[in-house]
C-alpha cells in the first residue's frame, strides 16, 4: 500500500497531556471525601488535564417529596435557588459564571434536585461562593415567586402541553404507579403552581435545603487540600437542620391500571406505550432487567427495532427507555404506529419477543453487544449528552454526587459498570420471567387527533 | 450513573428530567470555538440587606486565582495520496475512540424549487442508507457488528456535507474502521430498504411537523434563504416518491469524492497503529471529488414595504413559537466574530438582555434566546421565544426593542468584556469532550475556513469592539422589516399580529391559507 505524509501540523503543544499509551481497560476516577460537622457530604476528584472545574451541589429532595394540591413545587423551589440570596442579587448566579467563562444549570428529578456549575478552574471559589450563599440564605420574595411562576408554566407549556406525546408519557407514570408520590407529574399541574406561596417557599427551604441534606462534589483542575479549606470556610458555619421526613416510595407488585387510551390534539401519527413496574435502580434485578430492555428496544440491531421496524414495517420508531429511580421505577416501549398498523399486532410481537426470552433466553452475542454498548454509553450519554458523562469533570461529578447521595458510595462510579457487566443469560430470563407479566403490565393507547396533511405523490411546493 | 438511553434515528428524546433551562452546553457549542484569557472578577455584586454581623467577607464576590493557560490539544495532519485529509489527536483521558468523516456536499443551484428538492431528497437518502447495507453485509449485519463492537455509527447530510459520527469503545478501533470503510466505499442500497426508506421518510416528516420549533425553523429558512438549497428543510413526498437505488448509487459515486473530504479522530488510540489502518482503509477510497457547478451566496431579500409576519397556523397550540430575523452572513465572513459577540450580549446563555427582561423581568417565556446560524455559503441571525398566546405581540415588541436598544446604544466595556469571556470559556469546556473538539475540527474543513482558524478564534473574539457590535447589530438584528415567523393558532393570533405587519397565513406545510 503506497501511501505518505505530505505535512504535519502541530497546533499548540502544553497542558492537554495526552499520556503515552492506550489504557482501555483501567479508566479509574480518584477522589477523596470528607463530611463536614454540619453534616454536608463532600467529594473531591482531581484532574489536571485542562484548567476547568466543575461543582455540584445535589439536594435529597424530589416530587416524590411533594405533597398533594403542591405538585411541581420542587422544580419550582428549584427556579427560585437563582433568585438570589444574601450578597447575590436576583440572577446574578448566571450572570457572575457567564460573564467568567462558565456555564450553570440545574434539573428536578422525582428523587433528587441538583444545582451545577462547569467553568475555568481559577473560578472555583466563586461558584463555592454563589452555591454556599443560596444554601445558607436564600431570598424569597412575592415578586420572584410571581415571575418564576410564569417562567414554569411556559415551561410546562413548551416542553410538555404543546408537545407530541409528552401527555402520554406523563399518563403512563399514573397507569405504573400506585403510590401518588411516585405517579404525580415533576413538572406538576397549573392549578397547583398558582396554588404555591411564599411561605409553601420558606417552608420547603427550611426542611430540605440543608447542608445535612446536601452533597457537594468539586472535580477537575484544583489541589484537594486548598479546596477542603475553601468547603470549610464557605459552608462550615451554615447551621444543620432537622432531618426531613422521610418518604415512603414502596409499591405493591401490579399496575395501578392495565390499559388506557388518551387522544392526541398534537399527535399526527399514533403510538402506544407499554410499560413494566421495576424495582430499584442499585436492586440486583435492576441490572439485568437493564440489559434486557436494551436487547429489546437500542440500537438498529435490537430485537423489537428489527421486527417492528424492518421485517414487518408497522412502527415507525421504537424507543426504550429505563426509568431509573431510587425507589420503584419502571421500563417502557415506546413506538411510533404507522396509521395502517394495529395496536394488536405490535402488541403481539412485543409480547412473543418477551416470551421467546422466557423460553429460550438471550444468546451470547446479544449479551456482549449491549454490555459493550453500556461500556460505551457511559463516556456518551449522560444527563444532557456527552458533555455530562464521564468524559469531563462535570459529568464526573454528577455521577459522584449520585453515587454519594443515593448508595453513599462514591466508588461505585468505577464498580457500578462491573454489575452491568456480570449479568448472566440466566438472570436476563429471571427477570422476564418475574416482571414482564401480565399483572406488572400498563398500555397506553396514543390516537392522533392532530391535523392529518393529505399525502398525495403530486404534492410539489 | 443515569445513563440516557439512545435509539439512533429516533425523533424523540424520552427522559424525564425538568431542567432550568434547555439549551444546553450541547447545543450552544456547535457554534463556538475561542477561549483567551479569563478576566480577574470584575462584576460587583448588589448589595440587597444588611449582611449578617460575622461573615461580611461574604459580601463581595470571591477575586479569582491567576488563570491557567488553555492550549489546544497538539493536532497531527496529514493527507493521504489521494488527497483524504486526516487529523489524529490523541486524548487518553477516556476509553473510547470518536471519529468524524466530512465528505462536501455539491447542490446544483437552480431557480426551480423542486428541482432543488430533488436533489436534497438523494443527498439525504444516500447520507442515511449507506448503513444499510455495505460490502459482504446487509443492514443487520451492519448494526450488529457495530453494536457488537461498543460502537455507534451515524450517517447524516446536513446543508453543506455528508457526516459519518463513529465512537467506540478504545480496543475495537481499528476494527471499526474497516466497518467504516464499508459503509463510505461500498454501500450495496438493496431495493427493500430503499422501499422501507421511502415510506418511512414520508411519514417521518409528518412526524418532524408535530413539533412547532421544527415548524418555525422550516418556515424562517423558507422565507430567508428565498431560492437557495439552504432554503430546504424537509423533501416533499413527491421527492422521495422519485428515489431509487440507481439515484441512490450514482449520487454516492459521483459526490462522496475523497480529495475534500476530511477524516478527523480523537480519543484513546496508538497513533502509530490507528494511522495505518487509517491509510489501509482509506486508500481505497479513489472517487474524484465533484464541485458544484456555482456554489452561491443566497440572494438578498426583497425590500417589502411593510413588516412582513408568516403565522404558521396550528389550531390548539398552546404557545406561539415565534422568529425574528433575517439574512446574515458566511461562516468565513469577516462579521461573524463580531456578530457572535453581538448575539451573545442579546440572547445566548442565561445572562443576556432578552433572557433577563422577557423571562426574567416580564415572565413572558421559560426560554428566549438568539441564534447565528453561519454555514458555508451563506447564514442567518434569529431570535427567538415560546409564549404563551395572549403575550405575543408583547413579546416580539420587546424583542424588537432589545435589538434597537443595540443599535441605538453603545455596549459599555463590562458588557462587551463579560459576553467575550462566555464564549471564550464555552469554547474550553466544549473541548472537554471528543466530540466537541472533533466537531470543530471538521468544520474548519467544511466551512472554508482558514487553516488556523481555531488557533486565531479566541483572539478573533477578542478583537471585536463596541463600534462593530453596534455596526453588525444595526445590520443583522433589523427592526424595520425583519423575518417574522409565528408559529400559534391563527384563530387567536392573526388579528393582534396586524399590529406588528402584514400577516400571512401558512398551513403546516407552508402553504397560504385561502381567505386570509
Amino acid at each position: 500500500m503506497k501511501s505518505f505524509s505530505i505535512r504535519v501540523a502541530l497546533l499548540a503543544l502544553l497542558s492537554f497531556t495526552p499520556q503515552p499509551t492506550a489504557q482501555s481497560q483501567s479508566f479509574k476516577v480518584p477522589f477523596s471525601q470528607f463530611s463536614l460537622e454540619n453534616g454536608l457530604r463532600v467529594v473531591l476528584s482531581e484532574d489536571h488535564s485542562a484548567p476547568v472545574v466543575a461543582v455540584a451541589v445535589y439536594y435529597d429532595v424530589g416530587s416524590r417529596n411533594e405533597v398533594k394540591g403542591r405538585t411541581g413545587f420542587a422544580h419550582l423551589f428549584e427556579h427560585m435557588m437563582f433568585q438570589g440570596s444574601e450578597n447575590v442579587q436576583k440572577a446574578g448566579h448566571f450572570k457572575y459564571i457567564e460573564s467568567n467563562g462558565g456555564i450553570t444549570n440545574a434539573s428536578t428529578h422525582a428523587d433528587f434536585t441538583n444545582y451545577y456549575q462547569f467553568l475555568p478552574s481559577n473560578q472555583l471559589d466563586l461558584a463555592l461562593w454563589l452555591e454556599s450563599d443560596r444554601m445558607r440564605s436564600l431570598k424569597i420574595t412575592m415578586a420572584n415567586l410571581r415571575n418564576q411562576k410564569d417562567a414554569v408554566k411556559e415551561e410546562k407549556r413548551l416542553s410538555y402541553d404543546n408537545q407530541a406525546y409528552w401527555p402520554a408519557l406523563l399518563k403512563m407514570d399514573e397507569m405504573v404507579f400506585r403510590n401518588w408520590a411516585n405517579a404525580h407529574p415533576t413538572i406538576g399541574s397549573m392549578k397547583d403552581l398558582d396554588a404555591a406561596s411564599v411561605s409553601d417557599v420558606s417552608r420547603f427551604f427550611a426542611t430540605y435545603y440543608a447542608p445535612n441534606n446536601a452533597v457537594l462534589v468539586i472535580a477537575g483542575d484544583f489541589d484537594s487540600a486548598n479546596a477542603e479549606k475553601l468547603v470549610r470556610k464557605y459552608f462550615g458555619t451554615i447551621p444543620r437542620h432537622k432531618s426531613p421526613p422521610p418518604v415512603d416510595v414502596s409499591e405493591p407488585f401490579q399496575v395501578a391500571s392495565h390499559t388506557a387510551e388518551i387522544e392526541d390534539a398534537h399527535a399526527q401519527m399514533p403510538a402506544l406505550s407499554i410499560a413494566w413496574k421495576i424495582p430499584a435502580r442499585n436492586s440486583p434485578d435492576f441490572y439485568a432487567i437493564a440489559l434486557l430492555k436494551s436487547i429489546l428496544c437500542d440500537g438498529q440491531s435490537a430485537r423489537l427495532y428489527q421486527k417492528l421496524v424492518k421485517e414487518r414495517a408497522i412502527s415507525l420508531e421504537v424507543q426504550g427507555t429505563l426509568e431509573e429511580r431510587r425507589g420503584p421505577g419502571q421500563v417502557a416501549v415506546f413506538t411510533i404506529r404507522k396509521p395502517e398498523a394495529k395496536n394488536d399486532d405490535i402488541l403481539a410481537i412485543i409480547r412473543d419477543e418477551i416470551e421467546r426470552i422466557k423460553s429460550d433466553g438471550v444468546t451470547a452475542g446479544e449479551l456482549e453487544k449491549v454490555k459493550n454498548q453500556y461500556r460505551l454509553d457511559q463516556f456518551q450519554s449522560g444527563q444532557e449528552g456527552e458533555y455530562t458523562s464521564l468524559q469531563t469533570p462535570l459529568g464526573k461529578a454528577l455521577a459522584l454526587a449520585e453515587f454519594t447521595m443515593f448508595d453513599g458510595d462514591p466508588s461505585l462510579i468505577n464498580t457500578e459498570i462491573d454489575r452491568y457487566l456480570s449479568v448472566t443469560v440466566e438472570q436476563i430470563r429471571d427477570v422476564a420471567k418475574k416482571y414482564f407479566v401480565p399483572a406488572n403490565t400498563a398500555v397506553l393507547s396514543v390516537r392522533a387527533s392532530g391535523v392529518q396533511p393529505q399525502l398525495t405523490p403530486s404534492q410539489t411546493r | 450513573m443515569r445513563m440516557i438511553a439512545q435509539t439512533s434515528k429516533s425523533s424523540m428524546m424520552v427522559s424525564k428530567i425538568t431542567s432550568f433551562r434547555a439549551r444546553s452546553l450541547v447545543g450552544i457549542a456547535v457554534i463556538l470555538f475561542g477561549y483567551l484569557a479569563i478576566a480577574a472578577g470584575s462584576v460587583s455584586a448588589q448589595k440587597q440587606r444588611q449582611p449578617r454581623a460575622v461573615e461580611t467577607w461574604r459580601r463581595q464576590p470571591p477575586k479569582p486565582d491567576a488563570a491557567r493557560p488553555f492550549n489546544l490539544p497538539p493536532v497531527r495532519r496529514a493527507k493521504l495520496e489521494n488527497g483524504l485529509t486526516f487529523l489524529l489527536i490523541e486524548d487518553h483521558r477516556s476509553p473510547i475512540v470518536t471519529m468524524l468523516i466530512g465528505i462536501p456536499l455539491a447542490i446544483e443551484p437552480t431557480e426551480d424549487l423542486a428541482s432543488l428538492t430533488n436533489q436534497i431528497a438523494i443527498a439525504e437518502a444516500t447520507a442515511e442508507l449507506i448503513t444499510e447495507g455495505a460490502g459482504a453485509r446487509n443492514a443487520e449485519q451492519v448494526a450488529r457488528d457495530v453494536e457488537t463492537l461498543g460502537g455507534k455509527l451515524t450517517t447524516t447530510a446536513n446543508d453543506d456535507f455528508a457526516e459519518v459520527n463513529v465512537s467506540v469503545v478504545a480496543e475495537n478501533a481499528e476494527r471499526m474502521l474497516d466497518l467504516v470503510g464499508d459503509v463510505l466505499l461500498r454501500p450495496t442500497f438493496p431495493e427493500e430498504e430503499v422501499a422501507l426508506y421511502k415510506r418511512n421518510r414520508i411519514q417521518n416528516v409528518i412526524v418532524q411537523r408535530q413539533d412547532p420549533s421544527f415548524l418555525a425553523g422550516e418556515q424562517f429558512d423558507r422565507v430567508v434563504y428565498g431560492k437557495h438549497p439552504y432554503a430546504i428543510s424537509a423533501p416533499t413526498p413527491s421527492s422521495i416518491e422519485q428515489l431509487d437505488r440507481n439515484k441512490l448509487a450514482e449520487f454516492h459515486r459521483s459526490h462522496f469524492g475523497v480529495e475534500k473530504s476530511v477524516a478527523v479522530v480523537v480519543g484513546d488510540f496508538e497513533p502509530g497503529k490507528l494511522e495505518r489502518k487509517l491509510r489501509e482503509v482509506f486508500s481505497q477510497w479513489k472517487e474524484p471529488q465533484k464541485l458544484a457547478a456555482a456554489s452561491r451566496a443566497p440572494a438578498e431579500l426583497s425590500r417589502e414595504s411593510r413588516r412582513q409576519v408568516f403565522l404558521i397556523d396550528r389550531p390548539g397550540s398552546e404557545q406561539a413559537d415565534f422568529r425574528i430575523g433575517t439574512l446574515a452572513v458566511r461562516r468565513s465572513d469577516p462579521s461573524y466574530f463580531p456578530l457572535l459577540v453581538a448575539n451573545s450580549i442579546l440572547g445566548a446563555g442565561t445572562s443576556s438582555r432578552l433572557f433577563m427582561n422577557i423571562r426574567e423581568r416580564k415572565g413572558y417565556a421559560y426560554d428566549v434566546y438568539s441564534s447565528v446560524g453561519s454555514l458555508r455559503f451563506g447564514g442567518s441571525f434569529y431570535g427567538g421565544a415560546e409564549t404563551r398566546t395572549e403575550v405575543t405581540s408583547r413579546a416580539i415588541n420587546e424583542m424588537l426593542a432589545e435589538f434597537d436598544r443595540l443599535h441605538e446604544v453603545k455596549v459599555g466595556p463590562q458588557e462587551l468584556q463579560n459576553a467575550k469571556n462566555y464564549l471564550n470559556g464555552l469554547f474550553s469546556l466544549s473541548l472537554s469532550a471528543q466530540g466537541g473538539i472533533a466537531e470543530r475540527m471538521v468544520q474548519e474543513y467544511m466551512l472554508d475556513l482558514p487553516q488556523g482558524y481555531l488557533e486565531s478564534y479566541r483572539s478573533k473574539i477578542q478583537s471585536v469592539t463596541a463600534e462593530q457590535v453596534q455596526e453588525v447589530a444595526r445590520k443583522y438584528m433589523p427592526t424595520d422589516r425583519p423575518v417574522i415567523v409565528v408559529v400559534g393558532d391563527a384563530s387567536k393570533l392573526a388579528s393582534v399580529l396586524r399590529t406588528i405587519g402584514q400577516v400571512h397565513v401558512l398551513d403546516i406545510e407552508g402553504k397560504p391559507v385561502k381567505g386570509t
